[in-house]
């Protein structure tokens, strides 16, 4: 667990804190907090990065960063559900998953 | 033995350095890893690209590789290079995981053992349990949401630039003062630790103040970069001027160089917002009316020299 400083120093100090308040205002990271501060673990620090990515160096805008995070999000969450139903289907006797292989190729 | 950076990225040995920062733009966005979550070839790719770009977008280790001091990997030649970005963990490596549910579009986490709400968001029919579980983090996260505070502040352009303080009068009459940062931008959110509301529980929130840049009158930003034009006469320019630029910063003297082309740009370096800098354009304009001094002068040198600027396009199609 990493507090804001942290972060900024991970980063080479590409973005500030003002920067960093920034991005959490508007959602795109999501750390949580305790009673002083918020604390950021790996996955909030890979976000943090990719956002900077995103806005500081490939350039997209506010408005663009959002739609791109949000159907990122949406693809990621639509891939986990897909891996969790296929693990489902790996889990099937063999006669179950040819008969579901069957009907989606027949389809 | 690695790629060359310049065919790395597609460039030539001459590119200008805006030349290689669009060519390294626009892979990235094309084979960023978290944003092609699938392609196992994107990590190595991205990690190629991004060490072609910082090797190139650094003047000194740019020089020291076209010498042939220090290899594709910004190392000096017969050294092994050392762990740095290799290590470097990307969005996608968690979002596929259980904790990657935090950042899920619908904020639920996904239970494994409950093939019911799976299938039924999967296919769009109905769960029994509606889609409330959240785990304590997402209600910790929520309740923190709810207490903080959302204002809109207009703030002058030069403020924007320079930093300011500033005073914001509550809906509670209380003030809050704001500090606005050196080169804050345009609808940046600032926040304010502790100011938000105050839940039941004692928890505190925040205080977010979006900010909003009032465009300038003779300034326009981009990034940290401010660019002006300035209008000089013919006479100006044919025969050169020193000229005072306004700048943020304040006015700077520039010396505009016999015959100076209208359109030509002048970087006064370090004159932006920060670590930007200030680009000032040249524009030649003609006087209100042209007398017959002016137009004598012309008529004399046009007699007696055969200058013509459209020479060689003239009579190419």
């Amino acid at each position: 667990m990493k507090r804001a400083n942290d972060v900024l120093s991970d980063l080479n100090r590409l973005i500030d804190e003002y920067a960093l308040d920034d991005f959490i205002a508007r959602g795109w990271v999501r750390p949580m907090r305790d009673e002083t501060d918020y604390v950021f673990d790996d996955m909030d620090v890979a976000r943090v990065r990719l956002v900077c990515e995103l806005h500081i160096e490939m350039k997209f805008e506010f408005d663009a960063v959002d739609l791109i995070l949000s159907l990122m999000d949406q693809l990621y969450e639509v891939k986990s559900r897909h891996d969790i139903l296929a693990q489902a289907l790996q889990q099937q006797p063999e006669d179950v998953r040819n008969a579901i292989i069957k009907n989606i190729v027949s389809d | 033995m690695s790629k060359n950076p310049y065919d790395i990225l597609g460039v030539s040995k001459s590119a200008a350095d805006a030349q290689i920062k669009a060519a390294y733009r626009a892979l990235a966005k094309k084979h960023h890893p978290d944003l092609n979550p699938d392609n196992k070839n994107a990590d190595e790719k991205f990690k190629e690209i991004s060490a072609a770009y910082d090797l190139l977008k650094d003047k000194e280790k740019r020089a020291a590789f076209d010498r042939g001091e220090i290899d594709a990997q910004g190392q000096q030649q017969g050294r092994r290079p050392s762990a740095g970005e290799s290590d470097r963990q990307y969005y996608r490596d968690f979002a596929g995981g259980p904790e990657g549910a935090r950042y899920a579009s619908s904020g639920a986490n996904i239970n494994p053992e409950d093939f019911e709400d799976i299938l039924g968001s999967m296919f769009g029919g109905r769960s029994s349990r509606g889609a409330t579980s959240k785990g304590g983090f997402e209600d910790m996260f929520h309740q923190q949401q709810n207490a903080d505070v959302h204002y809109r502040l207009d703030i002058d352009f030069m403020d924007a630039a320079l930093g300011a303080k500033k005073q914001l009068t509550m809906p509670d009459g209380k003030n809050l003062k704001i500090t606005i940062p050196v080169g804050v931008k345009d609808q940046q959110k600032l926040r304010l630790k502790n100011k938000g509301k105050t839940l039941p529980d004692g928890r505190q929130g925040d205080a977010y103040i979006e900010v909003h840049v009032k465009p300038h009158k003779i300034f326009t930003r981009k990034d940290n970069d401010i660019y002006t034009e300035v209008l000089i006469g013919i006479h100006e320019a044919i025969l050169g001027i020193t000229i005072d630029v306004e700048t943020v910063h304040g006015a700077v003297k520039v010396k505009i160089p016999k015959g100076t082309n209208s359109g030509k740009s002048f970087r006064l370096k370090g004159k932006g917002i920060k670590d930007g800098h200030h680009y000032v354009a040249v524009k030649i304009v003609m006087p209100d009316v042209i007398d017959e001094d002016l137009e004598k002068a012309m008529t004399d040198w046009a007699q007696s020299h055969a200058y013509n600027p459209r020479q060689e396009t003239e009579g190419v199609s």
